[in-house]
């Protein structure tokens, strides 16, 4: 089966990017508070996210091959 | 502050509310994909399970049926491939039963930072807008005049914005609901045309307010929100080229503006409806005169 992880992956970093870009061209003495109550913890679990969302779907990937080369 | 950095400011917070509101909406699309993906690898494993435990118990069958004098090193070698595939998917099994499992953890993890950080960081950040928006109107309003036109409301764009310039193009102004009024032709019975349903409108507004038109503001076209559409394969009620259609489309919400200065609606009831529900205050619409 298709397992899409590189796309679904690509989307998670592609929004972490947009995310951080917007918040960068918001630039003034309000934006640190923004930035220590939100962004930054909400940027890190994108982060974690997407390293264990990597992970699951290269054990998945290992998983199906070892299925498919045992048929 | 200026009024330059007002509206650079004002436009730069919208967008990044719109920002976070997609990032929360896309990674759960994308888990979601995920959890689908890794529940079929399931079914996948499953069944295959089930196939060989079927190979294996009917290879022993075959053995056990063998004359004792017979030759069973083939069927024994068959016996012994069959039983190794059978564990190998197991340990497939367990293994993306895990899985299942950890995306699920995920998807909860992300809930958890839609609601304690994206959810209140988009609310604070509206808030400010809101607060530039105040800032303006104070000032609007002590030195200018119009036509009932940009009332605040915490979803509505900057009056100052490429928004403003395709609201100058369509003849469209920003209007205050509690100005607009439709006793005399109330909304009666089914809601809205072609299906839609109250939901159906919520979203749509909700969809304008956030993503639209931030989306618009950022130099986002028509082309660009269909597009959006596409990669996500959004039904037809929840097509954000439709929230686009339904306020900047051929079908505008439209008011007469009578001596009184009151403003009756003749066309987009529904819109206006929906929209108060909401706690929206102001959308943009076509506004004619009436003088008699």
């Amino acid at each position: 089966m298709n397992f899409q992880s590189k796309e679904m992956l690509s989307s998670l970093a592609k929004l972490s990017r947009q995310l951080t870009s917007s918040r960068d061209s918001w630039n003034d003495r309000t934006r640190s508070q923004f930035d220590r109550r939100y962004f930054d913890p909400i940027l890190s679990e994108g982060d974690v996210i997407a390293k264990r969302l990597s992970d699951i779907e290269a054990q998945i990937a290992d998983a199906l091959r070892a299925l498919a080369q045992s048929d | 502050m200026s009024d330059g950095d007002i509206r650079t400011r004002d436009e730069t917070l919208a967008t990044l509310a719109g920002a976070l509101a997609v990032w929360s909406e896309e990674s759960g699309r994308v888990l979601e994909t995920s959890a689908q993906n890794t529940a079929k690898a399931l079914d996948e494993a499953r069944s295959a399970i089930d196939r060989r435990r079927a190979r294996v118990s009917e290879l022993a069958s075959a053995l056990g049926a063998l004359p004792p004098d017979a030759d069973s090193s083939s069927l024994r070698a068959q016996l012994q491939r069959a039983q190794e595939s059978l564990a190998t998917a197991t340990r497939a099994h367990s293994t993306i039963s895990a899985s299942v499992d950890a995306v699920r953890e995920l998807q909860r993890r992300l809930d958890r930072a839609r609601v304690d950080l994206a959810q209140p960081a988009r609310s604070d950040l509206l808030d400010l807008v809101q607060a530039v928006e105040n800032y303006r109107m104070v000032k609007f309003n002590a030195g200018e005049a119009s036509v009932g036109a940009g009332s605040s409301s915490s979803r509505s764009p900057s009056s100052e914005s490429k928004l403003s310039g395709i609201y100058a193009q369509l003849g469209l102004k920003e209007v205050n609901l509690s100005q607009i009024t439709f006793d005399d032709n109330p909304i009666i019975g089914e809601w809205g045309r072609g299906g839609l349903t109250k939901a159906d409108y919520r979203w749509a507004l909700e969809t304008w307010g956030n993503v639209v038109a931030p989306g618009v503001n950022s130099g986002m076209t028509r082309d660009d929100f269909d597009a959006r559409d596409q990669a996500r394969h959004a039904v037809a009620t929840r097509k954000s080229a439709a929230a686009y259609d339904m306020f900047l489309g051929s079908d505008p919400i439209r008011v007469d503006r009578l001596a009184d200065g009151s403003h009756s609606v003749t066309g987009g009831r529904h819109r206006i409806e929906a929209a108060r529900e909401l706690g929206i205050t102001s959308l943009p619409m076509i506004v004619t005169e009436v003088r008699k």
